[in-house]
């Protein structure tokens, strides 16, 4: 380390602390150039149309593409009968 | 038989790993045969087997539809076929512990080191993009720590600790997935050339609601390491510039804007337990 006073240090990382951390106070979200700092843009939150596994448990699986053949990607499964599991035929 | 043991049986049954042709296993994973008959009645159009069959197969192509879902890139860089052969000795080596799907994938990245068979081409590349994937996981809903505000640093001493969000994965990779992965949401497809071996170090993070890929240099990843693992900042920063041969203004300024951006991120956290370093 070439640093020739370990406070130097300490006084630039505190600087920055300080200047971060009211920067952040002041507002709701991060700033144009925090954002360009972020890095690359994953997933915005706008991506997110649907939760993911929204349907588990749920007993609704309006929207997610369930269903027998027939009814794959029409999204209208929920409460026709294509999952019974005694054999019966869903309701037309 | 309890009500609670039929609700096991049915469980364990419904759970086991499903047998050629995606059927109903006879026998459980301990050697078992699985007595159907006494948990599920059959009816005038299906066996009990049948029936129960159903409900198996539905939970097993689901837990396979929720791999699918969180590792795009993964299924890309293999191809479907090999991933969803992956997905599936996965799934049985590693079965579901939670009672959530999000943390299904959460050993995939390990299971996947061991088993490198599986990584098609090149197993490295396939690793990378499993653990980025997982840190995406991580980054999107994991919890968060209490943010420094300004009226912790009222107190601001060489001694301080600080710790680091929980839900930020430091990353060292062999390849540049986080770019990869990216074009990959885009595209929907794996790129075409071959993708050169580049050592990164990334830190996978939110802001707000959306999920960004930072790119570090070794120092930065460094100190950001050092200050999850409980160093005092001042032993952190020293640390961090051990190998350094860089000019110290330039030093002192990127310190400055590290601290800054970390800050301003809602990175750092107040550190509860303002003793002990988790690691040496």
């Amino acid at each position: 380390m070439k640093l020739s006073n370990n406070s130097l240090a300490l006084a630039a990382a505190f600087a920055g602390l300080l200047g971060g951390t009211a920067a952040r106070a002041a507002q709701t979200m991060p700033s144009g150039s925090t954002v360009g700092q972020a890095g690359l843009l994953a997933e915005a939150a706008a991506d997110k149309k649907i939760e993911k596994h929204a349907c588990k448990g749920l007993n609704s699986c309006k929207g997610q593409g369930g269903g027998d053949k027939k009814q794959w990607g029409k999204n209208e499964c929920k409460g026709k009968g294509a999952c019974a599991t005694d054999g019966s035929k869903p309701k037309m | 038989m309890r009500f609670t043991q039929v609700q096991r049986q049915m469980a364990a049954a419904l759970m086991q790993r499903l047998g050629p042709g995606d059927r109903l296993a006879r026998r459980s994973a301990t050697g078992h045969d699985v007595d159907v008959a006494a948990i599920i009645k059959p009816n005038s159009l299906l066996s009990a087997r049948e029936r129960l069959e159903i409900y198996s197969r539905a939970y097993w192509f689901r837990l396979l539809d929720a791999i699918r879902d969180d590792f795009p890139g993964l299924a890309a860089v293999l191809g479907q076929r090999a991933f969803e052969g992956l997905a599936r000795a996965y799934l049985a080596d590693c079965p579901s512990r939670s009672y959530t799907l999000r943390d299904l994938g959460s050993r995939l990245a390990r299971w996947l080191a061991a088993h490198p068979e599986y990584g098609a081409r090149n197993p490295r590349l396939a690793i990378d993009m499993a653990r980025l994937e997982w840190a995406h996981i991580v980054a999107f809903d994991g919890p968060a720590g209490k943010v420094l505000d300004p009226e912790h640093l009222l107190e601001l001493k060489p001694g301080l600790r600080l710790g680091l969000q929980p839900y930020i994965s430091l990353l060292e990779l062999q390849y540049p997935v986080d770019e990869m992965r990216v074009a990959i949401n885009t595209s929907g497809h794996a790129p075409r050339r071959v993708v050169d071996q580049t050592r990164i170090h990334l830190a996978v993070h939110r802001a707000g609601l959306s999920v960004y890929y930072r790119r570090l240099t070794l120092p930065e990843s460094r100190l950001l390491r050092s200050l999850r693992a409980g160093w005092p900042v001042e032993e952190a920063i020293g640390r961090c510039f051990r190998d350094s041969s860089g000019e110290s203004e330039e030093m002192l300024a990127k310190l400055r804007a590290w601290f800054a951006a970390w800050s301003e991120f809602g990175w750092l956290t107040v550190r509860e337990a303002n003793g002990e370093r988790s690691r040496p």
